[in-house]
């Protein structure tokens, strides 16, 4: 279950980048997302969570944004941040959308301070608003959608998951 | 006791200061847009892409069957606009031939073995675009095993659309001019009449997809509509690539030069098929 949500968000982060304007609203970050969706599925083994948490923003550094370590650590810390949000609020599709939100306000806050940290673009504040207001749509109806087929398969499959 | 404790606190503060320092080090290292992949970074990026690749083969064949039906639908329009163009064909194929032969024997006369026209060409396709917001950028299927190599010029049938600025084996990833945080400045001319006046994009607006061209001589009436390209100069574009139209001019604070905003000729979102453009050797 966990790797097939990983192959599948982590391909359709591409092709859905095929289909939709520079300008448009509906931003994906599905890798991210499916970090939500399996978090449960790894019961009590969060170290085996943060280190899928890594390994799959290592593998999004090389094969799509050409850096090395900026989304491993960036996914690590949404990782670190679902495992939290886990304590205080229960598995259902309504408290998915609102990790979903969290993560990627978290995310692309962090994501845009790098940036004023580190390269040498001056990039403007409303830019990251657009950022964040044009990842969410999409995200959090993939998240929500996302978390009601797995759930499905879950409960018929009987995979045990955390709740 | 308390000692120890107060030094253990220092101890811990400076190993803190020195790995979130090593750690901006990292990561400017990592930001840093013009670094070349490496070797294994290569490999990774080669194998995963082309596994990606794979996987989104039913959907783009989707795509380009719906692309072919509402090109069928256009056709008659095509055809229509293609049948006005037939009438000048001959004249420009003349006047093209005419200008060929002419660039030859200049190049023979001077004996140059370049000039900043001269071009070589390679095809591409686009793969997947702008996963990273920040930078606007696209990956495409040709990578150094095609003679890629960093910085080379990539246009469509409309105009320039940006430079290569990553290059693993089998694909590369280019770095569209429709970028709000444009770092280098290109160097344009804008047609007046039979003569050319130099400029800089400086910056590029998404809202209206132009440029604006800054550093243009003040004493010069540039028109509306007027044609921009690429002047050459530098060692990225070659000379004559299509920019875009002049929409407005309006001077800049100090009433020293005059500034045009440039209507690109490109739609960034329908970019499918590239080709990239080497200055030729000889």
């Amino acid at each position: 279950m966990i790797l097939i949500v990983l192959i599948i968000s982590f391909i359709l982060d591409s092709i859905i980048s095929n289909f939709i304007s520079l300008s448009s609203i509906f931003f994906p970050l599905f890798t991210l997302m499916s970090l939500i969706i399996i978090y449960p599925y790894f019961n009590s083994y969060k170290n085996k969570f943060y280190l899928t948490c890594f390994t799959i923003g290592m593998l999004y550094d090389l094969i799509y944004t050409d850096t090395i370590v900026i989304h491993a650590f960036l996914f690590l810390l949404i990782g670190f941040i679902i495992t939290k949000l886990n304590l205080v609020l229960s598995n259902n599709y309504v408290n998915v959308a609102i990790m979903g939100i969290i993560s990627i306000v978290i995310y692309r806050l962090i994501a845009y301070g790098l940036l004023l940290i580190t390269a040498s673009v001056n990039f403007n504040i409303m830019h990251l608003f657009k950022s964040i207001y044009s990842s969410l749509i999409l995200n959090i109806l993939y998240v929500s959608i996302l978390y009601i087929i797995t759930d499905r398969i879950s409960y018929r499959l009987k995979i045990k998951k955390a709740n | 006791m308390y000692r120890k404790k107060q030094f253990e606190k220092r101890y811990l503060i400076i190993i803190g200061i020195a790995l979130v320092a090593i750690l901006l080090v990292v990561l400017s290292v990592a930001l840093t847009r013009d670094r070349n992949l490496s070797f294994p970074e290569k490999i990774i990026k080669d194998s995963g892409t082309f596994i990606v690749n794979i996987a989104s083969t039913p959907v783009n064949f989707i795509k380009g069957k719906l692309r072919e039906n509402k090109e069928k639908n256009d056709i008659y329009d095509k055809y229509k606009d293609l049948k006005d163009k037939e009438d000048n064909l001959n004249n420009i194929t003349a006047e093209n031939d005419d200008l060929k032969s002419e660039i030859k024997k200049l190049k023979k006369e001077l004996e140059l073995n370049t000039v900043l026209s001269d071009k070589v060409f390679t095809h591409a396709t686009i793969i997947n675009r702008n996963i990273d917001y920040w930078y606007e950028e696209v990956t495409i299927d040709k990578g150094s095993k095609s003679k890629i190599k960093k910085n080379m010029a990539v246009i469509n049938s409309d105009g320039l659309i940006g430079t290569v600025s990553k290059v693993s084996n089998y694909y590369s990833t280019v770095k569209l001019l429709a970028n709000e945080n444009m770092s280098d400045k290109i160097s344009v001319k804008i047609k007046v009449n039979d003569d050319y006046v130099y400029g800089l994009i400086s910056s590029y607006d998404a809202k209206t997809n132009s440029y604006t061209v800054e550093g243009i001589s003040e004493n010069i009436d540039i028109p509306k509509k007027a044609d921009v390209v690429t002047t050459g100069m530098g060692d990225t574009f070659p000379s004559g690539l299509f920019i875009g139209h002049v929409t407005k001019v309006t001077t800049d604070n100090f009433d020293l030069s005059k500034v045009a905003v440039v209507k690109s000729s490109v739609d960034f979102d329908k970019i499918d098929y590239v080709t990239v453009l080497k200055r030729g050797d000889k």
